[in-house]
């Protein structure tokens, strides 16, 4: 009598396939996906970091800027002009192109410099840095830096 | 031929579940690393973000700093609030302000004491932009428009805000390290109003605070810490500062009018209507010392006494001098009829013309005659000094008695004008009792007249009298200054129209020195003296 053999040779039906195959494409799509997102957010990242960088960079400037020009720093025919608005010439300073006090803005934001007038002569000025927001969902940023210049204490 | 396929390969019974393991940890690999990966970046994400937070607070910080330095920096006049330079504000529970003394300026209660005393605070403090909160204590936005918020999301705009956490004053002169503590705060503010705090941080910075007078308007032409100014009157620029040692009769309502100043001044407006405005009463402060006249000095190695009293001369001349024995007729003096002339060359003879010659006179009194001293090339510095530790000679008075129609005055070389210099010749003493009522005090230097027609009189321990109706050009600080009910007239400028202290600090190099001036001072802070620091919670 013949012995009936187990099937060795039946492997995955089509159905079992198919469905593992499906599978398998859900699973890369989601890795995939995050995958892609990571990347995406690494570019947006760096591009923040770059920008808020750029932008920190430029107000330690402004800053150090600021501190170096002190009343004997100054020309003696230009410090009565200093003294007479001290905000306005600092401003003419830190945009005076190829002068020793020139602060250039930053390349990837928008910078403007100009006079606060917060009540009866008390005055700062106001550095207003703007950029586009590199997450797609946030808009147009600022930051926001005040100077007070650093000679006027020794103004007569 | 039909070929025959192997036999396919079976996976022994006994490694089915190690394929079935190793098949589950591959899996179990592959989902810990996709979780890894995912969880480092919204980390990654939410630190960025909280960076940038962190930035703009301190940023906030230091803007917030800089807009209350500008404030205390204002020179705006009726804006000036530099004087709250010296007043600490920090929070103090036990404290009846609770610490804070800026907020209090104008309470009658409550209000510090300035050393300045009468000190205009009615300026006050800037009002916060948002009612009920007090600036710069309570959260200050830097702006209310929402247009400049820092970023806007689906939540909300993120704004920042600063405020006055603590200030620690250097003094109550006004004069040393201000220490100042800001913080910058970042918050997110929804449109229903309720805000998120998203970062905070808090800057230490430090500043030197300088105290230093500002205008001819401002100097002290006379100072005295006893005043009987009677019916004084002073031409040109100038205060008059009362160093008292005590602000209770200046606190009262009206405590600061002019009428009530020059009444604690024993004085009053007939010739001068301005004489009350000028007084300008100060507490804990000093007259600077004598050695302010010290710049270079050199001293002639003398000690001069003048007297033309033919009966109380000791030397057979008008002017003696002497050294170690008896006093001598002083060579080089001249006396043509009565006019008594100390040539250049006879006092500090054979010094360089640039170092002030200090010549000490142990006594002068003169009645009928003139004094002339060279004084054109050279600075000259009377002292009033009497010998330290041993008796004084016989007839020695360490004063200065000037009556009648006789002149002490500096002229230029070979003239016999007056030169009108007060800057070029000071008369000071340093020693004395420092009296402090004008009764039954002598004078260190009495005055009549026109006598003294221009010098700068330093007495730190001493007083200045009047014996009649007197003039002078110059400045007068002295310990007492006692007019007698006699009428004093002071010239506050040179004969250029320039104030005699902005001529005396040129020639006596104060600034150099660090001599800020004395009258009624402005307070300013001067960045650069340390480093920030910032904390971050």
């Amino acid at each position: 009598m013949k012995r009936h053999q187990p099937n060795h040779h039946s492997g995955f039906t089509l159905i079992e396939v198919l469905v593992g195959a499906v599978l398998l494409s859900i699973v890369m799509m989601s890795v995939n996906r995050i995958t892609v997102t990571t990347l995406a957010g690494n570019a947006t990242e760096k591009k923040r970091k770059q920008i808020e960088a750029e932008i920190q960079n430029n107000i330690q400037m402004l800053q150090r800027t600021n501190s170096q020009l002190t009343l004997d720093a100054i020309p003696v025919g230009d410090q009565s002009e200093a003294c007479e608005a001290p905000e306005v010439f600092l401003i003419s300073r830190l945009e005076q192109t190829g002068g020793s006090h020139y602060v250039p803005s930053p390349s990837l934001s928008k910078r403007t410099l100009q006079v606060s007038n917060l009540d009866r002569g008390w005055r700062v000025i106001e550095i207003m840095y703007e950029f586009d927001a590199p997450e797609k969902t946030l808009s147009t940023e600022t930051r926001l830096v005040n100077l007070h210049p650093n000679f006027i204490p020794n103004c007569p | 031929m039909k070929k025959s396929l192997p036999p396919p390969t079976t996976c022994p019974d006994q490694e089915k579940g190690v394929v079935v393991l190793m098949s589950l940890m591959l899996g179990l690999v592959m989902i810990a690393g996709v979780s890894a990966l995912l969880v480092n970046q919204i980390f990654a994400r939410r630190l960025s973000s909280s960076e940038s937070y962190q930035q703009m607070a301190e940023s906030a910080a230091v803007n917030g700093f800089n807009r209350i330095l500008a404030l205390l920096n204002n020179k705006e006049p009726g804006a000036y609030r530099g004087f709250l330079f010296t007043l600490d504000n920090q929070q103090n529970t036990a404290a009846s302000d609770n610490g804070y003394s800026w907020m209090v300026l104008n309470d009658s209660e409550l209000a510090p004491t300035l050393e300045e005393i009468c000190t205009n605070t009615a300026v006050g403090l800037p009002v916060h932009p948002t009612s009920n909160q007090l600036w710069p204590v309570d959260d200050v936005p830097f702006s209310l428009d929402n247009s400049t918020a820092q970023r806007s999301d689906q939540k909300g705009k993120i704004q920042s805000f600063y405020r006055l956490r603590g200030y620690a004053s250097p003094s109550s002169s006004g004069i040393g390290q201000g220490i100042f503590e800001v913080e910058g705060i970042v918050k997110r503010v929804h449109s229903s109003g309720f805000s998120q705090p998203l970062a905070r941080t808090l800057l230490t910075r430090s500043l030197y605070v300088n105290a230093s007078v500002i205008s001819d308007n401002d100097w002290a032409s006379i100072a005295a810490n006893h005043l009987e100014i009677g019916a004084a009157r002073m031409t040109g620029p100038g205060r008059i500062l009362h160093l008292v040692e005590s602000a209770t009769p200046y606190q009262s309502q009206g405590g600061c009018s002019p009428q009530n100043r020059l009444g604690l001044a024993a004085g009053n407006s007939q010739r001068d209507p301005t004489l009350g405005d000028r007084l300008w009463p100060v507490l804990n402060r000093e007259l600077p010392p004598s050695n302010l006249f010290n710049t270079d000095a050199i001293a002639d190695q003398r000690i001069w006494s003048v007297d033309d009293d033919p009966q109380n001369t000791l030397c057979g001349a008008d002017v003696c001098v002497r050294t170690n024995g008896n006093p001598q007729p002083a060579p080089g003096v001249t006396t043509s009829g009565n006019v008594i002339r100390i040539p250049r060359n006879s006092i500090c003879a054979n010094t360089p013309d640039s170092n002030p010659c200090h010549v000490y006179m142990e006594h002068v009194s003169l009645a009928n005659k003139r004094l002339l001293i060279e004084n054109d090339e050279q600075l000259i510095v009377i002292r009033l000094e009497l010998p330290q530790g041993v008796p004084p000679y016989p007839g020695m008075s360490g004063r200065m008695k000037l009556s009648g129609n006789q002149r002490f005055c500096g002229v230029n070389s070979g003239k016999t004008s007056c030169n009108m210099k007060p800057e070029r010749l000071v008369v000071t003493k340093t020693s004395g009792v420092a009296p402090k009522s004008c009764l039954n005090s002598e004078a260190e230097i009495g005055l009549k007249g026109n006598s003294l027609p221009a010098a700068i009189i330093s007495l730190p321990q001493g007083n200045l009298k009047l014996t009649g109706h007197s003039s002078l050009r110059g400045m007068v600080w002295v310990n007492a200054l006692c007019t007698n009910d006699y009428r004093f007239t002071l010239r506050t400028t040179t004969t250029n129209g320039e104030h005699v202290s902005a001529a005396a600090s040129d020639q006596w190099q104060w600034p150099k020195r660090g001599f800020q001036g004395l009258g009624r001072m402005v307070n300013r802070g001067i960045l650069g003296t340390d480093l920030d620091s910032f904390r971050q919670w």
